[in-house]
């Protein structure tokens, strides 16, 4: 299967995304015999096996049910095993369309992490792009490397296990865009620099710290980066819900005990439906810093 | 590269404009004139000086002042001394005028302009970049000539007419492209009332890959914004026009060529086809209209002069590729119709819709209506719509993403049946109770997964040494999201129980 090419038919060997219930998704790789103990009770591969995307299968016996899903980019961020910190959609979103991102594209990527923005890179740039991502971490790199395969990604991407701080990229004129989500990113700029295409390209840091993006930002402009811009991206969510407020009691004079009357013997209530923000919310994953190479003018 | 006939982006500052490049065409921005000869062949992003109307390449450094640096920061001067009155400068308008008349570069306007300052030597380093970067907008004739991206464009949008994208801000759209999984070799719909931005944006992502159904509104398909990508004319055959009054009638073909016939007898009624197009632009436009007076005037009014320049430009453009695809009757199917529509919206902007409509220079319509080349044009339109058709009828798109001005409720309930199952859609709505409606529609019925209403905050900083903040001005809204997930809505044969999708939704929310 390939994680950038929707298919109808679940096969043995695919992964699939199993969902529970709406904070509970699981990816599970299909192998025809095994069972998975789910908290609606056990889940056979082989009934999954065969069926549509999307559909219900049940569990447990009949006791009760769960989708398999149709694997992408954005459930993966939900539900894969996480190695280290990693950016969620709304960031990636940004990013990818901030460095205009699309099929064909070339991209270079620190550090590889979990994979997460690699995942969604590499379904925009597919099928003529490729990813060039770089992880310093060898168990990370060889995990991210057996991931891609697994999603039938590898043709698409290429992991190398490098210090990118001290070693750079080893990467001249091919990329259209940089992505650096690394605990010091200003010390990648000019080999990131070196990176991108001599007819310009962008450039991408991801950071949680104002340190971080002041030192990249500095960097940035004495190295030539133009239009440097700075960003924060937040995500809320609305929950649906239909809610009645009760009328209040002003007391009933007599003249108006006929009116009470009139209407309903219960206590009215004021009912509409209504999006409600959240009580809590994540106030802040990182900052996004972009930057423009220009072709550089050949002075003639 | 800037090649002849593409479309570009011009900034001066920050203002960005869109034209096609063109020899000997005059282009008026911010205040400048010049031609685009010189540009022609150089790569894109490419910074210019203009000087008598012609354009000169310049490094890109050019007109940007350094920031200073940690170790610049002065501590020990501060604006303590700085008189605010209008005295400080010792040049005067007169003064300025007589330099540029000699042909005194902007630099060197700047430069004595600073140097005539009486306050500017006290002014701590920060101050002195920002008067320098003030008067540099003034001064300064640098434009960079920039390709189309998805990214510039929305900014245009923006800062120009958010109305005319529904306000639709880029992290939304950035969203709605990810969250609809938007990939090559995929099978999308997309609702788009946004000049064809999100239509462009759609199309982009799918590198002419794949199938792209067009669900358009009024008579004919509107592609403003996507024509600015400047797409090889491949990527045309992945796209498919479908109307959106034929939505109830995806799965009764009859309908849908009586639909069309009808519209073609409507035109035929009036003898004058020009009345009829201009009846349909009107038609058209009209909720437009209303919808400007209300919202935008403020908006409009503020940019009024530029925006009027832009306009006419535009129409400009738009009548002479008109003409030429008269001419060259191999055009694109459609296309000349679609500009007929192109003015109808030019025109709302300007914010004088004219009843009289723009002359143009059509045949007769009795000459017209038999023209070979138009009813080919015709039976081609209904030949995509025909295909599109059967391509919704089998239920098994890949994604649908809808941002219109409508109320997306219906559209949702009619689209959502042409997706596969596990596959996902992204609703936009500029306001939050369409998108609570149509959340209530789809949980009633079922079939749907991991529903979310969302919306996102974007904030913008200032990064210098010393200097960080966010910025003093942000946008107050992007809009909402509603997106999901679709399943099949068939239980397993083998089930005992069927739980109505409702029961579900209950035991999620605990
Ligand atoms: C926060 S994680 C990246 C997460 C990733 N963006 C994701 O979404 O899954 C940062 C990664 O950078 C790696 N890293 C840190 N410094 C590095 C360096 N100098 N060269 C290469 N990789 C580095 C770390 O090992 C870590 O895996």
């Amino acid at each position: 299967m390939s994680f950038v090419r929707y298919k109808a038919i679940v096969e043995e060997g695919d992964v699939v995304i199993v969902y529970l219930t709406h904070e509970s998704m699981f990816p599970l790789t299909l192998e025809a015999g095994r069972i998975f103990q789910t908290r609606f009770g056990a889940l056979r591969h082989s009934d999954i096996i065969g069926k549509r995307f999307g559909s219900k299968i049940l569990c447990g016996g009949g006791r009760g049910y769960v989708y398999a899903l149709h694997p992408t980019p954005e459930l993966w961020t939900l539900t894969l095993p996480h190695r280290t910190q990693i950016v969620y959609t709304t960031d990636i979103s940004m990013l990818t369309l901030q460095l205009d991102l699309k099929p064909g594209s070339v991209v270079v990527e620190s550090g590889t992490g979990s994979g997460s923005v690699s995942h969604a890179v590499i379904r925009t740039i597919a099928p003529t792009g490729h990813l060039y991502t770089f992880e310093f971490h060898q168990q990370r790199a060889e995990k991210a490397r057996e991931e891609f395969s697994d999603h039938g990604l590898s043709n698409l991407v290429t992991v190398t296990h490098r210090n990118v701080c001290t070693d750079g990229f080893g990467l001249s004129d091919v990329a259209d865009a940089v992505f650096l989500d690394l605990p010091s990113p200003w010390e990648a700029v000019a080999s990131a620099k070196l990176a991108l295409k001599k007819a310009g390209g962008r450039l991408c840091s991801f950071s949680p710290c104002v340190e971080q993006i002041q030192r990249t930002c500095d960097k940035l402009r004495s190295h030539g980066f133009c239009d440097i811009t700075t960003i924060e991206c937040l995500l809320r969510t609305f929950d649906v819900r239909t809610i009645a407020l009760p009328e209040p009691d002003l007391g009933q004079p007599d003249s108006c005990v006929q009116t009470r009357h009139e209407g309903s013997e219960t206590a009215q209530s004021f009912t509409f439906k209504s999006a409600v923000p959240p009580k809590d919310m994540p106030g802040h994953t990182g900052f996004l810093t972009f930057a423009t190479l220009y072709p550089q003018v050949e002075t003639s | 590269m800037i090649e002849e006939g593409d479309q570009v982006l011009i900034q001066k500052a920050n203002v960005f404009r869109l034209v096609k490049v063109e020899r000997n065409k005059k282009i008026f921005t911010e205040k400048l004139q010049f031609f685009l000869d010189n540009a022609v062949g150089l790569p894109l992003g490419s910074k210019f000086e203009v000087r008598n109307k012609q354009l000169f390449q310049v490094p890109h450094d050019s007109g940007v002042n350094q920031v200073p640096s940690e170790a610049e920061v002065d501590t020990d001067r501060n604006n303590e001394k700085i008189q605010d009155d209008n005295r400080s400068q010792k040049l005067t308008k007169e003064d300025l005028k007589e330099m540029a008349k000699q042909g005194a570069k902007g630099e060197e306007i700047i430069e004595q302009l600073a140097q005539n300052n009486a306050n500017f030597k006290d002014k701590t380093s920060f101050s002195q970049a920002k008067y320098l970067r003030k008067k540099g907008k003034k001064y300064l004739n640098y434009i960079t000539i920039l390709r189309p991206t998805l990214r510039l464009l929305c900014n245009m949008y923006m800062a120009k007419s958010p109305s005319k994208i529904c306000h639709l801000r880029v992290d939304t759209l950035s969203q709605m492209l990810t969250v609809g999984n938007i990939h090559a070799h995929s099978k999308v719909i997309v609702v788009d009332t946004c000049q064809g931005l999100v239509l462009g944006a759609v199309m982009e992502r799918m590198g002419g890959l794949g199938t792209l159904v067009q669900v358009y509104h009024g008579d004919f398909p509107f592609r403003h914004a996507y024509d600015a990508f400047n797409f090889p004319a491949s990527f045309d055959e992945t796209m498919m026009p479908y109307p959106m009054n034929q939505l109830n009638y995806i799965h009764c073909p009859q309908s849908i060529k009586d639909g069309l016939q009808r519209e073609d007898q409507e035109s035929g009624v009036t003898s004058n086809g020009e009345e009829a197009m201009d009846q349909e632009v009107t038609k058209d436009a009209e909720p437009n209209v209303e919808e400007q007076k209300v919202e935008v005037a403020p908006e409009d009014s503020i940019s009024a002069p530029r925006t009027e320049q832009l306009l006419t430009e535009e129409q400009e453009g738009v009548s002479d590729s008109k003409e030429k695809d008269e001419n060259c009757t191999a055009g694109k199917a459609s296309s000349s119709d679609t500009e007929v529509n192109v003015e109808g919206e030019s025109e709302l902007l300007t914010g004088t819709p004219n009843a009289d409509g723009p002359t143009r220079k059509r045949p007769p319509w009795k000459q017209y209506k038999k023209d070979p080349a138009r009813l080919e044009r015709q039976r081609e339109r209904k030949e995509k719509i025909e295909q599109a058709r059967a391509v919704l009828q089998q239920g098994n798109m890949d994604g649908l993403l809808i941002a219109c001005k409508f109320h997306p409720g219906p559209l949702v309930e009619a689209l959502l049946p042409c997706l596969a199952p596990s596959r996902t859609f992204a609703v936009y709505c500029q306001h939050r109770e369409p998108l609570v409606d149509c959340y209530n529609r789809l949980r009633a019925k079922g079939g749907v997964l991991k529903l979310q209403l969302t919306e996102t905050w974007l904030r913008n900083f200032q990064i210098l040494p010393g200097r960080t903040r966010p910025d003093m001005q942000m946008s107050g809204t992007g809009g909402y999201l509603l997106s999901g997930i679709t399943v099949t809505m068939e239980t397993d044969s083998t089930s005992s129980t069927t739980e109505p999708p409702l029961k579900k939704a209950k035991l999620e929310t605990d």
